[in-house]
């Protein structure tokens, strides 16, 4: 096989902090060669190097088809030597339309001026038909109907730029998945495939690795800025390969048993939720209880938190928490004792420019921190340093910006600021989307104990085994109804799997 | 730019720039006190020209006073801007209650009491306005705000009826001009302003929330704080600042121009920009925007001392605009 890029000796130094040293990196023609580690391992930093944004360390080298290439690079390079990046948030410009995100920087002119719209438009229409998209080409993307589809869009694209200077080029994915439901993982998969069957290399970085089987060739494991490993993904199992980018063996705990208070009232009781793709949702819960809401997507499982908080406008029904109506109002909420923590972290959850204090102390500022005529930032500081402590927060600043922090440290400071409001009812939407395995298992042993204490959760997810190791009760969701419930001994990955596409499909 | 938002949730270590550029080692020497060291420098570089005229304390008398009216109003502007929105009705609201005070009290004869809250309260409803068609209404602030601007200019002079009005009654010069150890009451107004807001903004849980609206308006409002609210809030407050300092204008100044609207709009824009390259840098807050105010001030005035007039002052205003946000796009946060 020939190597298509090779980067040898890599280190990266911030004002004194090594985050990646000494690491090598290599993919082959026609191979899907993954790139793991968690949050802070240094996955991030050296696509960054890869992509121009960042400048390695003296001392590394890249080659790409066996050529040296002068370092660092400027961000316009990895394209002119074939080397394209899709980043999870695809980069696509929602509201212009598929010829426009496809055509930039290359459009087919008529007498050397004019842009010849006609021939622009057959080209990306053909381009994009290869990877199954047959949509009006002068739509907006916005229009797009899923997310894979949007995810197929960037990638072709990516692809289109690739072969406009080389055959067989490589292809970057930087968790390309995250924001992706399971079932529309395969289909993007397969497009992948077929695309390294042509020969181009695939670097493919991501958190899941569940998804790897039977699709990855070789992984590159990354851990503390160190290459721990470069290991063949079909003779390791998963397992071992947590325990690679751990350096411990992870152990989410089994199904959890159950807390939930029989004896005691109804904790939340929702009727005839409407609103959004929501259609008359009815569900109780329990103090203790963990009821899941899944549903492939577009069902409206992931819309359901949002109206019970009041994030957006109920339509119809009412929701009430001990016997109280809640209107639908996020400060109303949670003076109820309810908390929501958003999937979507950057434009709902986390303030990036603010620092972590504020952003954790922001729900509860006037009640907790305020007074003698003004916030007692001393104080703030001394509480939000502990909530670090005990919810494993790194590094442990408070006055650091939140941007600063992983992603995983991010969603820990997030929920310690839901929880330190004491919630009686906590809405979760994706809870460990984007979190790697050591912070997901933190974040699990959270809430386990939460419900211990009488708290009662609802979680959104598509993870089902994550729904599975948490839940008592999972909602199966489909067009905007409830269309199962399922208990006990039916709570399984693979049951509530069943369910959400067995319902698609009567 | 797909990858700044993307650095948002991963980067390790640097701040989310591409580091490669100069600008990463400008933006460090960008210290919070950096631009107080540029005021004295430039302080120091007048009196190394002309040491007989800006030693004197007549010339730091005029640096300090010469523009207090607008100091106050740049101060109302920054409650706007930390919110995230463009407020440009600050210079023809501050001289629409300017005109109308005059035009009230000398040109309908109206005693001046009275005249004074009706042009304040004239200038609030602005505010109102202003936040009925952005928060209400969902309306670009820019466009919002660039058309009452221009209302408001065009009100302004059929008020003047199109003059400069004259002979302001001397209780306000009083009120603005009475000298307190050399110096007019109305610079202490505006130190005093100075102080209210900063401990509004540092020590008041309102302070934070309007920072977190700034900064991201829907985390805010699923944290339980009214987001709405507060950003109508802040351009109520803010034009109620800057009617405010229309008054101290006809107080100072003893005549109303309609025109000089443009005139204050700039460096207001300009010193809040600047001041958010210090103290808290990379926000707007009250200390930075007080020594990038003086920082123009003295500028201005020293040029003038000087006998440098007219175009120096546009000129000198537009360039401190643009290296504030030059400035600001490389300071490290």
């Amino acid at each position: 096989m020939t190597e298509l890029l090779q980067m040898s000796n890599v280190s990266k130094t911030f004002t004194g902090v090594t985050v990646l040293s000494g690491v090598d990196l290599t993919v082959c023609e026609g191979e899907i060669h993954a790139l793991l580690g968690q949050n802070g391992s240094g996955k991030s930093t050296l696509i960054k190097i890869l992509s121009g944004y960042h400048a390695p360390d003296e001392g590394a080298q890249i080659q790409v088809r066996g050529e040296d290439i002068p370092l660092p690079l400027n961000p316009g390079d990895p394209l002119k030597l074939g080397i394209a990046f899709v980043h999870q948030d695809l980069g696509l410009a929602d509201d212009l339309s598929l010829v426009d995100n496809l055509s930039v920087g290359e459009y087919r002119l008529k007498r050397g001026w004019r842009i010849d719209w006609r021939k622009q438009e057959e080209a990306v229409a053909a381009s994009l038909r290869e990877f199954g998209i047959e949509e009006d080409v002068r739509a907006d993307v916005s229009r797009l109907s899923s997310p894979a589809r949007r995810a197929l869009v960037a990638i072709a694209r990516a692809v289109t730029y690739i072969r406009r200077h080389h055959e067989g080029g490589v292809l970057v994915l930087d968790e390309p998945t995250v924001y992706l439901p399971r079932d529309e993982v395969r289909h993007l998969q397969d497009v992948v495939r077929r695309l390294a069957d042509d020969g181009v290399g695939v670097l493919y970085v991501t958190h899941r690795l569940d998804e790897l089987r039977d699709f990855a060739d070789r992984a590159t494991v990354l851990r503390d800025g160190r290459s721990v490993g470069v290991v063949d993904i079909r003779s390791k199992g998963t397992s071992g390969l947590v325990q690679l980018i751990t350096g411990t063996a992870v152990d989410f705990g089994g199904p959890r048993d159950s807390d939930v208070n029989r004896t005691a009232g109804e904790l939340l009781n929702v009727k005839g939720l409407t609103g959004g793709r929501v259609a008359d949702v009815s569900f109780s819960l329990r103090p203790g209880e963990v009821v899941g809401l899944a549903g492939l997507v577009g069902m409206g499982q992931d819309d359901v938190l949002g109206l019970i908080f009041g994030a957006t406008r109920r339509t119809a029904g009412e929701v009430v928490v001990d016997g109280e109506r809640l209107p639908s109002d996020p400060r109303a909420a949670i003076d109820h004792g309810v908390s929501f923590l958003p999937a979507d972290r950057p434009k709902l959850s986390a303030a990036v420019t603010e620092t972590v204090a504020e952003n954790v102390t922001l729900p509860v500022l006037t009640k907790l921190f305020f007074s003698n005529g003004r916030v007692q930032t001393r104080q703030e500081r001394k509480h939000v340093t502990a909530l670090l402590d005990r919810f494993d927060v790194r590094p442990r600043n408070p006055l650091l910006e939140m941007a600063r922090l992983s992603g995983g440290n991010q969603q820990k400071a997030l929920l310690a600021k839901w929880l330190q409001t004491e919630p009686r009812v906590l809405l979760l939407d994706e809870p460990v989307q984007g979190v790697d395995i050591g912070a997901k298992a933190q974040i699990f042993d959270r809430l386990r104990e939460t419900a211990t204490a009488g708290c009662g959760l609802v979680i959104a997810s598509s993870e089902y085994d994550d729904l599975a190791l948490l839940c008592d009760r999972v909602l199966i969701l489909v067009d905007g109804r409830v269309d199962r419930v399922l208990t006990g001994a039916q709570v399984t990955k693979d049951q509530i799997a069943a369910a959400c596409y067995g319902s698609e499909v009567a | 730019m797909s990858s700044t938002t993307r650095s948002a949730g991963h980067n390790t270590a640097a701040a989310g720039k591409p580091e490669r550029s100069r600008g990463k080692d400008f933006g460090r020497r960008i210290t919070p006190y950096t631009l107080l060291g540029v005021l004295v420098l430039e302080y120091l570089i007048f009196v190394a020209i002309k040491p007989a005229t800006f030693l004197s304390v007549d010339a730091l008398t005029t640096i300090l006073s010469s523009q207090a009216p607008l100091l106050i109003a740049t101060l109302g502007l920054t409650l706007t801007l930390i919110v995230k929105e463009f407020d440009l009705t600050v210079g023809a609201n501050l001289v629409f209650v300017d005109v109308l005070v005059a035009a009230l009290a000398v040109n309908q004869g109206m005693p001046l009491l009275p005249a004074l809250v009706i042009a304040v309260l004239c200038g609030t409803l602005v505010g109102v306005l202003n936040a009925v068609l952005v928060v209400g209404l969902g309306i670009d602030s820019f466009i919002a705000t660039l058309g009452m601007s221009t209302l408001l200019s065009g009100v302004s002079l059929w008020a003047a009826g199109s003059t400069i009005i004259s002979n302001v009654p001397s209780a306000l010069i009083t009120v603005a001009g009475t000298q307190l150890l050399g110096i007019p009451l109305v610079v202490f107004y505006g130190f005093g302003l100075a102080v209210v807001l900063w401990y509004v903004y540092n020590h008041l849980p309102v302070g934070r929330y309007l920072y977190f609206v700034g900064a991201n308006q829907e985390v805010a409002r699923l944290a339980g704080i009214r987001a709405a609210k507060v950003k109508a809030g802040a351009f109520v407050s803010s034009a109620f600042i800057v009617s405010l300092a229309g008054i101290m204008q006809a107080g100072t100044v003893g005549s109303a121009d309609p025109t000089a609207g443009p005139s204050f709009l700039l460096p207001a824009f300009a010193a809040c920009f600047l001041g958010a390259t210090a103290v808290r840098v990379g926000k707007f807050n009250v200390w930075g925007t007080m020594i990038a105010s003086y920082l123009l001030f003295t500028g201005i005035t020293g040029l003038a001392l000087l006998g440098q007039t007219g175009w120096v002052q546009d000129a000198f205003n537009g360039l401190a605009l643009l290296i504030a946000v030059i400035a600001a796009r490389f300071a490290r946060r």
